[in-house]
């Protein structure tokens, strides 16, 4: 796997262009925030508030989604028992209620054609082979999707680590990233509310500002879910790395979610290509764009 | 000895109503007693034959980890040869299970249901399962043949490629920009034949719908109903996620409908071929579960170490007892509870007894004054008493044996119907709606020894009442 520790990375920042928007793909667990994005009004990083950190984590969990995209990827599992490669289109639009993703499976053989769909609540899976579509329950959220070490939930739910968590920041210092940029690192530990409907009983969150800029630069770098609040050991990681431009911004190109319990197995997602802003009509996420 | 039990024997016969009255509640107390134990007996033995029939059979064996995890691929061999070992002597059947969750749509309706693979010849030789299908067809002994699957060759190889090449290049084009996308995109069933055509060959479908049969309830929810001429037919659609992680989507067939009692059964239930659920979760030869039916049940927990030695660490064989500790101590709690049950009833027995001894020997206050004065030993006073007690209840044990015996060999014949009650299931286990009484030595002693005991402890106030009379005041006392 191609994690560099101790790395700092952050984007390619653009000082004086319009505010940045910060875009997470689908593909990323849990986490997507609000249907429009919200201009990131906080100054460079200078203080602490936690009215400061959940914009952050709302742009770092947004890095490479935004209001709407579409990516090129592949993806590779790795398992104890098996390893597999799929090349995927992703398709996302979360500029109106409800949000949507499509992820179309472009190859291999086994797999070409498959289409998984969101909908608001509503996941539907395409099937070439049977030529059917089968809308599923909630009881199949929490299943892998096609073998992976995402889960359904991960890949097509907005869950909201900026709206369902208080924070506390761990630990602030000055860095450097991938590329050698200078960086400040901050580590966060979000603690779910009380009541709020989470999965996680605590999240270690690790995200980067690019120094030297007015509208401070986001980038995630290595979130670690627990399972309970009291736990040592999280169960799994997910780690952002290969900075590389996309779609004109420096992003973090590969996510590698380890499946810290099982003992070398992880899946990694390398985006070959990104584009914000695409304009999606509602047709493209209908059941009928499936087949 | 023999004149004062001549004597007591009178004596119980002087108030002929009073003895004959004590006497039949303690024969209703103990034919009572021996026919509820005999009930309870019977629940139990059936409890025991319900988990071992219906479902668990008498020994089973997992993957260690399977049943805590219910993980796809925690499988035991379930190959020929492999079967072959596990029939050592006193086992008299084995069925290989395999079992998954998956997603069942018919029409715009759906569930989630729990697959069930068995081979309906060799479940027959552990279960009674195909004993509980309410309507239509069991299923058949012959798996769905399915066609076999196939690696690519070089050339299917690089076609694969190619056409995953194509459609990223569709993908990128896309991305550019929307005309672009859509004079690059065909029509989606030309550029899906090569490809459907691999796929077919790399995991090749049944040659024909695979039959099922399905829990009564599912059926409901799910709008299935036999036709007028009572056939079934109907065709499902199921996804199911094979245990490498691939969804696929496969049509079934209903050949009938399951009524096993239990709700969660028949509301989630699918039962298949093994085989056809082998193919469909690509575990060849590999089972979840291996239940086995022994010549001896009571056998089980020695029978399963002596496997369990035989297969090693890789599989972990328990008896129905170590699977089902809750029908244990259902059994124990309901012996308990009888046990009580059968003190409290001989301890209003025993008041009775008590009274009417009591009774007796205070009218009796002269005559006994009179014995002693006439030289009988306070000690044989004693004796007297008691043994006119210990007769009476002797006289009404031995009717109340016969009764009770006559009532549980009843009960064991024709059963005491509670239909009437509704269906019911006690931990997991279906009952039947007759309940039947097991005679049994135990249930028979217990009440008995009771009763005993009871009037031994009954005798001894009047007794030694009796025993410390004073000759001249009792005499004198009127």
């Amino acid at each position: 796997m191609n994690l560099t520790p101790n790395s700092l990375c952050s984007s390619g920042h653009r000082p004086g262009r319009r505010r940045f928007v910060l875009q997470l793909m689908p593909l990323l667990p849990a986490l997507a925030a609000a249907p429009l994005l919200r201009p990131l009004a906080a100054r460079a990083a200078t203080s602490g508030s936690e009215a400061q950190f959940s914009p952050w984590i709302q742009e770092a969990e947004r890095v490479l989604r935004g209001r709407s995209s579409a990516a090129v990827m592949k993806m590779h599992i790795q398992r104890s028992d098996y390893q597999r490669g799929y090349d995927l289109m992703v398709m996302s639009d979360d500029r109106a209620e409800p949000g949507k993703v499509l992820i179309r499976m472009l190859g291999p053989a086994l797999w070409r054609g498959n289409a998984t769909l969101k909908v608001g609540d509503r996941i539907s899976f395409y099937d070439p082979r049977s030529r059917r579509i089968t809308v599923m329950g909630n009881s199949m959220l929490a299943d892998n999707w096609m073998g992976s070490h995402f889960s359904n939930d991960d890949l097509m739910r907005e869950t909201d680590l900026s709206r369902h968590y208080s924070y506390e920041l761990l630990q602030r210092n000055k860095d450097r990233d991938e590329l050698g940029r200078r960086v400040e690192l901050l580590q966060l530990l979000l603690r779910p509310k009380p009541a709020a409907p989470v999965a996680w009983g605590k999240v270690h969150y690790q995200l980067q500002l690019l120094e030297g800029s007015a509208d401070p630069v986001v980038l995630p770098l290595q979130v670690d879910y627990f399972r309970r609040p009291e736990d040592e050991k999280a169960q799994r990681s997910l780690r952002y790395s290969q900075l590389k431009p996309l779609d004109g911004r420096v992003l973090p190109s590969r996510l590698t979610m380890q499946a810290l319990d099982k003992p070398g197995e992880f899946t990694q997602i390398d985006y070959a290509r990104l584009k914000f802003d695409s304009d999606f009509s509602d047709d493209d996420f209908s059941e009928r764009a499936l087949r | 000895m023999s004149t004062i039990y001549r004597m007591a024997w009178r004596n119980l016969g002087r108030n002929a109503k009073r003895s004959l009255v004590t006497g039949l509640g303690l024969a209703l107390a103990l034919t009572l007693c021996m026919a509820t134990l005999a009930l309870m007996d019977g629940l139990s033995q059936e409890l025991i034959q319900g988990t071992t029939e219906c479902e668990v059979g008498h020994v089973q064996i997992h993957e260690p980890a399977y049943l805590d995890s219910r993980a796809l691929r925690r499988t035991v061999p379930a190959d020929p040869e492999a079967m072959a070992t596990l029939r050592i002597p006193g086992v008299q059947g084995l069925s290989p299970r395999l079992y998954a969750f998956a997603y069942l749509s018919h029409g715009s309706r759906s569930a989630g249901v729990q697959l069930m693979g068995i081979d309906p010849e060799h479940e027959a030789a552990v279960t009674v399962l195909h004993r509980k299908l309410s309507q239509g067809e069991w299923l058949a002994a012959l798996p769905t043949p399915w066609r076999e699957a196939q690696a690519l060759d070089a050339q299917q190889q690089a076609t694969d490629q190619a056409l995953t090449e194509a459609a990223i290049a569709r993908a990128f084009a896309r991305l550019e920009g929307r005309s672009q996308a859509a004079s690059a995109a065909g029509t989606p069933a030309q550029r899906q034949d090569p490809s459907l055509a691999l796929a077919e060959q790399l995991a090749p479908g049944p040659s024909r719908r695979p039959g099922v049969v399905l829990g009564a309830k599912l059926a409901a929810n799910l709008g299935l109903a036999a036709d007028a001429q009572g056939r079934w037919g109907q065709t499902l659609g199921l996804l199911v996620e094979s245990a490498e992680g691939v969804q696929s989507h496969l049509e079934l067939e209903v050949r009938g409908v399951l009524q096993t009692g239990l709700d969660h059964q028949d509301r989630s239930r699918l039962l298949l071929h093994v085989a056809d659920l082998q193919k469909m979760l690509q575990l060849p030869g590999q089972a979840h579960e291996i239940a086995l039916r022994l010549a001896a049940p009571a056998q089980a927990d020695a029978l399963s170490a002596e496997l369990q030695s035989r297969l090693g660490e890789g599989q972990k064989v328990q008896s129905w007892s170590q699977l089902r500790p809750d029908v244990l101590a259902l059994i124990a709690a309901n012996r308990a509870l009888m046990g009580t049950l059968v003190f409290i009833v001989f301890l209003i027995a025993g008041v009775g007894v008590l009274n009417t001894m009591l009774v007796s020997v205070m009218e009796r206050q002269r005559e006994l004054s009179l014995l002693k004065a006439l030289g009988l030993a306070p000690g044989k006073v004693l004796l007297l008493v008691i043994a006119e007690t210990v007769l009476l209840c002797l006289a009404g044990g031995g009717v109340g044996l016969a009764a009770g015996m006559g009532l549980s060999l009843w009960l064991q014949l024709h059963g005491l119907d509670v239909s009437g009650f509704g269906e019911f299931s006690l931990s997991g286990v279906g009952m039947a709606p007759v309940l039947r009484g097991q005679l049994s030595i135990a249930s028979a002693a217990l009440p008995l020894l009771m009763l005993i005991l009871i009037s031994l402890l009954a005798a001894l106030l009047p007794a030694s009442w009796a025993a410390r009379l004073t000759p001249a005041a009792g005499m004198r006392a009127q």
